[in-house]
């Protein structure tokens, strides 16, 4: 008797606090400077997909910010943090997953280990329950470094949505080190982000030809990608070695572990609906 | 620690001390100019919970580069003559990249067709030197280095040295930068600083030496190498390095800022050996930073002692600071259990950031006591690896670590840094 009273008290606790959680989602983009990031950096069927995972699929927000500033840059993290406040309070969000691409995980990783650094900062952490973070650039890349190549006082290499900007500098390798090991939380050796911040993993570039999967997301972008290998590991999406993209937080799944047809994701195609990754996010959120 | 253990005050915290980051009480403090930025002036109070058996390092760690590559600037009118190119590994790929000054009426380098490129050995053309070649419009598609090309040596080249010609018109003036990256060759050139941050007038050491995978990472003789720092803005600054045993060491010059606060600058070596008669050359880079000492920490845990008796679960922790430039500034620490089973394992990670004018300070750094209720970890508590960050100029400005100090009052110890 006393247990059913307790399972039914239990219950309706349960019932309770979910009723009066509001979960949402906020899509983060990665380098480049987004005015319509649902057209231009995910796409419509990416992010309509996703957000079918929320209990109320309104729930959600695409971030336009500029991510080719450095990631503390107002116009970064202070423009992200000022559209999930505004995002927060609007839709009375209670649980946020931030999904972010690139480096959009950085900038949200600046936020989540710096919360004194802007008064918005602290209920925008309380709020996050978990950061899915695609492919994120955590430990820099070599591309990067590679872009700054004989850079002395001028610049015209670029990169992925980012032209020699002041993020690509950030992404360098050894810039990232030092930023990890001072301004950055969630690294070896460092303590851990307040949230859960859990990586999927880009693992490969299927670039041939007669592959209809290399296909999926754009063929001329696999081309350039595989090309970009010379300077990557051999466990890189093109853009991102595997180790950078592991370098914070914990992995959640490496890219062939789950996906349909156990398919590499591109660094381009990691942020569109290929090989049932937008599933598999949805099925988590 | 066993000492720690007889004190048995109920709830209180034991701020232990201290080794202070490089230099930073003997430095002279500096009044900066506040930056032209956002600022936040509200005073903000934040603690996490830290749940980790993994070790948390908070001194400074050694960074190494290892570079496969090397890369060089020449001219269109070079690159119509011919420019030598050393190469140490069969297959290395060669990427052409034009360039434009900032003045915003110049005019682009013309991207280089690869199949302008032609490669001579021995002043004889090479026929089909090339694996793979990518073009300008190949990287441009994916925004991926835009005015560039790549070529890859067939690898039956195999090593040693070629001269590169551009058969095509280009502007004479025109610079390009030439980079030969050489994946998985047997020779690398290891880039080392003892550690990315420093305070003004430290010196900074540094260590470069080409290394042979096939010798057991044998060191090999130094050859010639240009050392230099290039600042943000992309200016070279030679530096005046002292050769100590394998280190080399040198002082930042004066008055050097970036342009915009969280810069780095960075510290670029060019090498160029000759192993059995093999030219090998290499460039490596590593980043660091130099702040300006603008604010230091005086005196952690001046706490009333009257208020350590009350027996509450402490929620904050005083500390003094000595403020010499205008700004916002953070103090953080880690709260440890100083007995038991964790002993030595953070528990909670507090930070507290002020916005404050030159002068003498005391600000409180505030605790979360619900995580030190929730924690079941039961006083006494020590509070260890004290930081100042400059958030105004992204300056991380000191660093206290543990020593074993005396412990004053029931459970609770003074430290003073004067």
């Amino acid at each position: 008797m006393i247990k059913n009273i307790s399972g039914t008290l239990m219950c309706c606790l349960l019932l309770s606090f979910s009723a009066i959680a509001t979960e949402g989602i906020a899509f983060i983009h990665g380098t480049g400077h987004q005015t319509d990031a649902y057209n231009d950096y995910w796409t419509g069927d990416f992010v309509n997909s996703v957000r079918q995972g929320l209990p109320d699929n309104s729930k959600y927000t695409v971030i336009n910010c500029d991510f080719d500033q450095y990631m503390w840059n107002s116009q970064a993290s202070g423009c992200l943090a000022e559209q999930l406040t505004t995002f927060i309070n609007d839709k009375n969000i209670t649980q946020l997953t931030l999904l972010t691409h690139s480096n959009g995980g950085n900038v949200v990783r600046w936020i989540m280990s710096n919360p004194t650094w802007d008064s918005r900062y602290p209920a925008i952490i309380n709020k996050v329950t978990k950061v899915i973070a695609i492919a994120p650039s955590s430990l820099g890349t070599p591309l990067a470094d590679a872009v700054k190549q004989g850079n002395s006082f001028e610049s015209t290499l670029g990169w992925l949505l980012g032209y020699g900007t002041d993020a690509v500098s950030q992404q360098q390798v050894s810039w990232m080190s030092y930023y990890n090991q001072n301004w950055l939380l969630g690294t070896r050796g460092r303590p851990g982000l307040p949230s859960e911040f859990k990586n999927i993993i880009g693992s490969d570039v299927d670039s041939a030809i007669w592959d209809g999967d290399s296909y999926c997301g754009g063929y001329q972008y696999q081309v350039a990608l595989e090309t970009t290998q010379n300077w990557l590991d051999s466990c890189s999406d093109g853009f991102l070695d595997c180790s950078s993209q592991r370098g914070a937080g914990t992995e959640w799944f490496t890219d062939k572990q789950r996906t349909n047809g156990s398919e590499p994701l591109s660094h381009h195609q990691s942020r569109r609906d290929c090989f049932n990754l937008d599933v598999i996010i949805r099925n988590d959120i | 620690m066993n000492k720690l253990k007889l004190i048995g005050c109920a709830l209180s915290i034991l701020p232990l001390f201290t080794a202070l980051h490089a230099n930073a009480l003997s430095l002279e403090l500096v009044e900066l100019d506040v930056p032209n930025v956002s600022i936040e002036k509200k005073a903000v109070h934040f603690s996490q919970r830290i749940s980790t058996n993994e070790p948390i390092y908070f001194t400074a760690k050694e960074y190494t580069n290892i570079s496969d590559e090397y890369w060089f600037e020449v001219t269109g009118k070079q690159l119509k003559l011919g420019i030598d190119l050393a190469i140490s590994n069969p297959g290395a790929l060669i990427r052409l990249s034009g360039k434009k000054t900032k003045d915003k009426y110049s005019v682009q380098a013309k991207a280089i067709d690869p199949n302008s490129v032609q490669l001579f050995k021995n002043s004889k053309k090479l026929s089909a030197p090339f694996s793979q070649k990518v073009s300008q419009q190949e990287f441009a598609t994916a925004n991926i280095f835009p005015n560039s090309s790549a070529i890859k040596l067939n690898n039956a080249l195999g090593k040693g040295e070629f001269t590169l010609k551009v058969n095509d018109y280009l502007d004479d003036s025109q610079r390009y930068i030439i980079n030969v990256k050489e994946k998985n060759a047997e020779h690398k050139l290891h880039l080392s600083l003892a550690k990315q941050s420093y305070i003004q007038g430290e010196k900074i050491n540094f260590s470069s030496q080409l290394k042979a995978i096939g010798l057991n990472k044998a060191t090999l003789t130094q050859g010639k190498q240009l050392a230099y720092i290039q600042i943000p803005s992309g200016e070279k600054k030679q530096v005046n390095s002292i050769k100590n045993g394998n280190q080399f060491q040198f002082t930042m010059p004066q008055n050097i800022t970036p342009s915009k606060r969280g810069q780095l600058f960075e510290l670029h070596v060019e090498t160029e050996n000759d192993v059995n008669g093999l030219k090998i050359k290499r460039n490596a880079k590593v980043a660091f930073t130099v702040a300006q000492p603008t604010a230091r920490i005086k005196e952690v845990a001046k706490m009333d002692e009257a208020l350590i008796q009350k027996q509450t679960t402490p929620s904050f922790v005083d500390i003094s600071l000595q403020v010499a430039s205008e700004g916002r500034y953070e103090i953080s620490a880690m709260v440890y259990d100083s007995s038991g089973e964790k002993l030595g394992v953070p528990f909670m990670l507090s930070r507290s950031a002020y916005y404050l004018l030159p002068g003498e300070h005391t600000v409180k750094l505030q605790f979360d006591t619900n995580i030190i209720k929730r924690s079941g970890i039961r006083a006494p508590y020590i509070v260890k690896n004290v930081r100042l960050m400059d958030q105004s100029r992204m300056a991380l400005l000191q660093t206290i670590d543990l020593l074993d100090p005396p412990v004053i009052g029931p459970g609770l110890r003074q430290v003073k840094n004067e």
